[in-house]
């Protein structure tokens, strides 16, 4: 048996030797999407308080009009925005220790964070760290570390057809496809697929799936946040009509669920953010332009009032 | 617990270890308890189900060795069949035949209001239940003695390889082994681990990536073209062969890496020149089972003439039916009982024809006809066996030769055209290997090749399973569900 485990034990290393030789071969493609994620920061570190922060997955770069909310709030906006598999703790983590006392941070989680594994991110955690591994910085539990161990296979096979010039064409995901503030703006000119949008799964799962460490991780960064001087917000991600009334109980459980367990208000709450399909751009979670400019309306419509001085 | 999951890959080396690690006595209790626990990991209710199987059986069995009395024998047989076949029905057939009745009295106007049973189906319930029967059968023919040893007649009953999926085992050739002392013997290991990896291969690779593109279009067939649709029904056949000879090749190459002796499940189906061939490499372990369970008690092919093709269609219906509480196995395996009847009607018209054109002189190219021929009438009915409804599988035939634009073939999302040619790809490497393996086990010819040539086939097997699996959403095997 020790000769068979020796043997397994030799071929297991040479698989993951190779599979880290691939990951760590540098990446060609500098405008790659992911690359954003230090132009954002870049973004963070050189905006002075007063700010607003948005935070979330790839549904805030799509739905959120970050020039248009600063002039009707007066103060820059960021969109930190960038992929939901990064996971929430993530994108928490991000932001942590760059609050300064008069932010105003936005969180807005897709769904299916709140349920799961997804909090602590997917295949695309492991992406970016092979894309720069400085991205390790952010990583703060062993669940993280395992979402990156558990995606290298397929990394090290994107990466391997992105090698071999075989990788599907980005289309707007692309580094250059950014406005100053982090939104995406490389679609605007392109028409939505409202065919394939129609065709495409959207689930918003059971409570029995709620993951309580999704509000455990929101509430210790708000607290963290709070004790900075900012303040936090919940935003509930854009979804649309369809899905919302096939899945209206999941969602009325999870609000309700949120509203016991999350130490911090709603600034928009599930019914806020449903928008008609021919609003949505590629996916069910990404809005077209007129879908983001209507969304940024209603956040704004929703911070007004917890701002008196900034109306007069 | 799925085989393709984490959970399995930290469960069965634990077995592994513990069971080469104790002492021979205790190795059927350790199988039970592990088996036990890999059936909980699905739904700990239904472990009940196994217990009541295996309870009724086991008494079944002891109380036939105790009488010579025929009489008495049979009602313990009786007893035995209604109980595994009261629970078979219960939890998968009932509320099918309710529904039927249902629609058919509304049709009558007739009042019928038997209302509908809120009950899951137990994992694998058709696959013990027909286990387990052949054990108290054997046991009325006097084919075998009563097993008197409860752990070890539980364990035949629920051993955890091929509890879920078979290949369903005979009472015959698996209880006699669970009595053997199994050394661990590393050519044997090594082995047993290499048909794991390479039905993981089948499953992670071939099967869960087809099911991307044939889950979407037969879940909503109205939204493709023909081509797609013609397509999507190619991948099903591929996807069903790798996902479920996948599966047989996990199982027994898990009993074989602890010296158990699993029969074989498949052996190159697709290869086939006639349908009668097909079935006798198809789900070896089903079609054997009714063969010695139903169509010979049936009679065979020892009547008249009509009752021997009554006989074999009988035969395909209820082995469609054993399949699914759905019209659509039941149509399926009604095609393939008349493909069969057919098949021997035309068979010496079938010979003419071949004597007519010359295709006698030309053998290989007559095979391959026959082969591509068998193909495509299976092909034919696996819509039927993956349509939704019967509605869905004509709509799907009648609209399987219209709007042909090559280019739909890449509309279906998140299967672009690297997709197919990597799925292509890895059917024709399958495939290869099955050709390679005609005469010997591919890894018997392994074994031959230099230890340099053998590491890289196993690293780029390895490679393959980790890379080019489709692991995005866990998909669980296709015939659990029957």
């Amino acid at each position: 048996m020790k000769r068979l485990c020796l043997r397994i034990l030799l071929l297991i290393s040479a698989v993951v030797v190779s599979m880290l030789v691939v990951l760590a071969w540098p990446n060609r493609d500098h405008n790659h999407y992911l690359l954003a994620f230090w132009d954002k920061h870049a973004i963070l570190e050189s905006t002075p308080s007063p700010r607003i922060i948005i935070v979330g997955g790839s549904n805030t770069v799509f739905n959120f009009d970050s020039p248009w909310i600063s002039a009707a709030m007066g103060m820059p906006v960021i969109n930190m925005g960038l992929h939901a598999g990064l996971g929430l703790r993530f994108m928490l983590n991000e932001i942590r220790d760059e609050v300064d006392s008069a932010d105003v941070i936005l969180i807005v989680p897709e769904y299916a964070q709140f349920f799961r594994e997804n909090i602590e991110g997917g295949r695309i955690l492991t992406r970016l760290i092979s894309l720069d591994p400085k991205a390790t910085a952010y990583l703060s539990s062993y669940r993280q570390v395992l979402a990156v161990i558990k995606g290298m296979g397929l990394e090290t096979r994107a990466k391997l057809l992105s090698l071999a010039g075989l990788a599907e064409s980005p289309g707007v995901y692309r580094r250059d496809g950014f406005n100053p503030s982090g939104d995406l703006i490389g679609h605007e000119r392109i028409a939505a697929d409202v065919a394939a949008l129609s065709r495409q799964a959207y689930e918003v799962s059971e409570l029995a799936n709620f993951n309580r460490r999704s509000v455990t991780e929101i509430n210790r960064f708000t607290l963290s946040a709070q004790n900075r001087g900012a303040k936090v917000w919940l935003v509930f991600p854009a979804i649309p009509e369809l899905n919302f009334d096939r899945d209206r109980i999941n969602i009325a459980n999870l609000a309700q669920r949120l509203d016991e367990l999350l130490k911090i208000d709603v600034l928009c709450k599930p019914t806020d953010s449903v928008f008609p399909l021919a609003r949505f751009y590629d996916t069910l979670y990404h809005l077209d332009p007129q879908g983001r400019e209507e969304m940024s309306r209603r956040v704004v419509k929703a911070l007004n009032p917890n701002f008196p001085k900034k109306r007069e | 617990m799925l085989f393709n999951s984490w959970q399995f890959l930290i469960f069965f080396p634990t077995v592994v270890v513990l069971f080469f690690a104790l002492p021979g006595r205790y190795r059927q209790a350790l199988l039970l308890l592990a088996s036990y626990y890999f059936y909980m990991c699905w739904k700990a209710e239904y472990l009940f189900l196994i217990l009541v199987s295996t309870l009724i059986d086991y008494t079944a069995g002891i109380l036939m060795g105790k009488t010579e009395r025929l009489a008495r024998r049979r009602l313990y047989l009786i007893l035995s069949l209604l109980t595994n076949l009261g629970l078979l029905f219960t939890f998968k057939y009932f509320n099918f035949f309710n529904d039927s009745f249902r629609l058919l009295f509304r049709h009558f106007n007739l009042i019928y209001h038997v209302p509908a049973l809120k009950v899951l189906l137990p994992v694998g319930i058709s696959f013990y239940t027909f286990q387990t029967l052949s054990y108290t059968i054997d046991v009325y023919r006097g084919k075998k003695e009563p097993e008197r040893n409860l752990v070890v007649f539980a364990l035949y009953v629920a051993f955890f390889p091929q509890l879920v999926a078979g290949p369903i085992e005979r009472s015959t050739r698996l209880l006699p082994q669970f009595y053997e002392k199994m050394e661990f013997d590393y050519e044997r290991v090594k082995n047993g681990l290499l048909l794991m990896a390479w039905g993981f291969f089948k499953k992670v690779v071939i099967a869960d990536r087809l099911a991307i593109y044939v889950n979407q279009v037969y879940g909503s067939p109205g939204d493709f073209s023909g081509p797609v649709l013609l397509l999507a029904t190619y991948f099903f056949a591929f996807q069903i062969y790798c996902d479920f000879s996948g599966y047989s090749d996990i199982a027994i190459g898990a009993a074989q890496v602890m010296g158990y002796r699993l029969m074989l499940n498949f052996n190159r189906p697709y290869f086939s020149k006639s349908i009668s061939e097909f079935w006798k490499r198809w789900h070896i372990s089903l079609s054997s089972w009714f063969r010695d369970y139903l169509y010979i008690p049936l009679g065979g092919n020892r009547v008249a003439r009509w009752r021997w093709y009554a006989n074999l269609f009988i035969v395909f219906l209820v082995s469609g039916l054993w399949h699914g509480a759905n019209w659509t196995f039941v149509v399926w395996g009604g095609l393939h009982g008349s493909y069969l009847l057919i098949s021997i009607w035309t068979d010496g018209f079938r010979a003419f024809v071949r004597r007519k054109i010359g295709l006698e002189k030309h053998p290989a190219l007559k095979k391959a006809i026959r082969v591509a021929f068998t193909f495509h009438l299976v092909l034919f009915s696996w819509i039927f066996f993956r349509a939704q409804s019967l509605t869905e599988a004509l709509f799907i035939i009648r609209n399987i030769f219209s709007n042909w634009q090559w280019p739909a073939l890449m509309t279906v999302p998140g299967f672009g055209l690297t997709e197919i040619i990597f799925a292509v790809a890895s059917i024709f490497v399958m495939e290869s290997v099955h050709l390679l393996q005609r005469g010997t086990a591919i890894r018997d010819l392994l074994g031959r090749q230099s230890t340099g040539l053998r590491w890289a086939v196993y690293f780029l097997l390895v490679m393959a399973i980790l890379l080019f699996g489709a692991y995005d959403n866990s998909r669980a095997f296709i015939y659990f569900q029957f």
